[in-house]
């Protein structure tokens, strides 16, 4: 009579097993779809490259890694507080060459960013050194950072 | 009574900051023609001086170190965590270890593994008897 209580509890039991393998699949995941131990998917595809951005006191820096790509393949614009990012990445077999591997694939992206204070659209620097972008935003005059000196009275 | 002091003089945050890096598999293309074989893996972010190839019996490992705090500024938003690179190939015979020839352009370090004369394709002439 009581071996069905046993027998849900081994399913409750699997359950639980189920959750912490999912919890600890989930912890060592760190957020990033470029991690190679987790294969590529369609939204790795999708989001690429991953940015990162700095707030460098009277700069605001947008740093992204883009291996492979050179300056002339990228384009940044910069209109009503927006950033965007494009560009392509070929993925081509040198001449005369056979492919055994490519894990290297083919890229072509736009992401668009709001800048979350007024920048100085004119001066704004793009350099790309070692494969990683860096753009650099400097901040609008009312937006910089002012020490406010207090006065005793 | 000494230490007390040495610990109380010691000046506060003197220590080197220190920031892990994780380590990953770079990405790599593998290429090959009648030459040589070409490998192209991808480091963004490791500078020319932190990149290591190195061939011992056979074995292939190439590292990459990012240099370490290359933060501007204050993270606002973060998508990724900087990390160094690794990975390890089984070489095939017949390739000249001591022709092997490396170069580190745009964050993608390339790799010319010469093949030995031996393995060259090689067309035999066959002689009427």
């Amino acid at each position: 009579m009581f071996t069905g209580f046993g027998d849900f509890d081994k399913t409750l039991t699997t359950f639980d097993e189920l959750r912490r393998r999912m919890d600890r699949l989930w912890s060592e995941f760190d957020g990033s779809w470029d991690d190679p131990r987790w294969p590529s998917t369609s939204l790795a595809s999708s989001t690429w490259p991953l940015v990162n951005l700095y707030d460098a006191g009277a700069n605001l820096v947008v740093k992204a890694d883009v291996p492979g790509v050179s300056e002339k393949d990228l384009q940044i614009h910069i209109s009503n507080g927006t950033l965007s990012i494009g560009g392509e990445r070929k993925s081509v077999v040198p001449e005369g060459y056979t492919a055994h591997r490519q894990e290297r694939g083919e890229v072509k992206f736009l992401r668009s960013f709001s800048v979350p204070s007024k920048v100085d659209a004119e001066r704004i620097t793009a350099t790309i050194k070692d494969g990683v972008l860096t753009v650099t935003m400097p901040k609008a005059p009312e937006a910089q950072p002012r020490q406010i000196t207090v006065q005793a009275q | 009574m000494n230490t007390s002091q040495n610990l109380a003089q010691r000046p506060r945050h003197t220590t080197d900051p220190i920031q892990q890096h994780a380590t990953v598999a770079a990405r790599v293309d593998v290429f090959e023609n009648k030459d040589e074989v070409l490998l192209l893996a991808e480091m963004p972010g490791a500078t020319a001086d932190g990149v290591n190839v190195h061939l011992d019996q056979g074995k292939l490992t190439i590292s990459g170190r990012r240099p370490p705090l290359d933060a501007p500024g204050v993270l606002l938003a973060g998508e990724f965590q900087p990390r160094d690179y690794h990975r390890t190939f089984a070489i095939p015979q017949g390739i000249d270890g001591a022709k092997i020839a490396a170069k580190f352009v745009d964050g993608v370090l390339q790799i010319h593994l010469p093949k030995s004369e031996t393995l060259k394709p090689r067309r035999i002439e066959v002689k009427a008897g």
